[in-house]
């Protein structure tokens, strides 16, 4: 299964270009997409995420060709 | 204030705009280094309403990027912000807010607002914030939030990006205050972009 994966803030993730496509597996959640990430804990529960441009939760089931975005604000204001 | 009108402070404005900032309230999310900067530039446009939200007293380190003088130190920032807003654009209704911003409160601070401009400096409240709007409730009014401002240098990195269809994130979305220090020259930079997203929202809203 392809995904468009996207991150905007402090989130850097390893390996993994940004906006590019990600193959998954089947009936991966974004919590599962996070750990496969190696996103880390204490960052997790900051992240909103954006599927198609609707705000979702961790729970959600991935499908193909969704448009995943993750977004981690850095401090400061 | 003689000789002064609303028709005089706005003459400059882009025409399109005429008869749309004077309708618009907007909610200014924390009246430090983003916040006091974005309220200063709405009032110069001719926004009709701000709503300020902040629990801090102004103090000598927000100096270097705030919008404030030696006199304020000691001052609750809504107050101080508010005497120098009025001082700019008589004309703005300013409703102050002396409190903490929570999950909880927002909805009633934030319930008349067009869009809310988010200027705290933790990731938990701007997460919080993003959250509240990506939520039914308040999917029908805009946030304009702030990511990467830190720092000096590279002005061009700071941008505006399009987070959701009602969530904007303007900043360089990499430095972080903690690490990088907080100066005037980038906050205003973010603050500008913030300040100009509003206004472009503003002529779509009405």
């Amino acid at each position: 299964m392809k995904i468009f994966f996207e991150y905007l803030g402090l989130l850097h993730i390893e390996g993994i270009k940004n906006k590019s496509y990600l193959d998954f597996d089947s009936g991966c959640t974004v919590a599962e997409l996070m750990t496969k990430l190696q996103i880390r804990k204490e960052h997790q529960k900051f992240i909103s995420v954006f599927i198609n441009d609707e705000e979702k939760t961790r729970q959600t089931i991935l499908k193909e060709n969704d448009r995943v975005k993750l977004f981690l604000p850095t401090g400061g204001g | 204030m003689q000789n002064f009108s609303y028709k005089q402070l706005t003459a400059r404005n882009a025409p399109q705009l005429k008869g749309k900032l004077e309708k618009a309230i907007i909610g200014i999310a924390g009246c430090g280094g983003l916040g006091s900067n974005v309220a200063i530039a709405l009032a110069r446009t001719g926004i009709g309403k701000l709503i300020l939200v902040d629990f801090d007293f102004v103090d000598a380190t927000n100096l270097n990027r705030q919008q404030y003088f030696i006199n304020d130190i000691g001052k609750r920032k809504v107050d101080a912000l508010e005497e120098k807003l009025k001082t700019i654009n008589p004309f703005m209704q300013v409703e102050k807010h002396f409190e903490k911003l929570t999950g909880r409160n927002v909805k009633i601070i934030f319930n008349e607002v067009h869009i809310v401009v988010e200027a705290f400096d933790k990731v938990s409240e701007k997460a919080m914030l993003v959250k509240v709007f990506s939520r039914n409730l308040f999917k029908k009014k805009y946030l304009v939030t702030a990511s990467g401002l830190a720092g000096f240098g590279n002005p061009n990195s700071i941008k505006t990006k399009t987070l959701a269809k009602n969530i904007f994130v303007c900043g360089d979305n990499k430095t972080d205050f903690l690490v990088e220090g907080v100066m005037a020259p980038r906050v205003m930079l973010a603050a500008g972009h913030q300040a100009n997203k509003v206004v472009d929202l503003v002529n779509k809203i009405f």
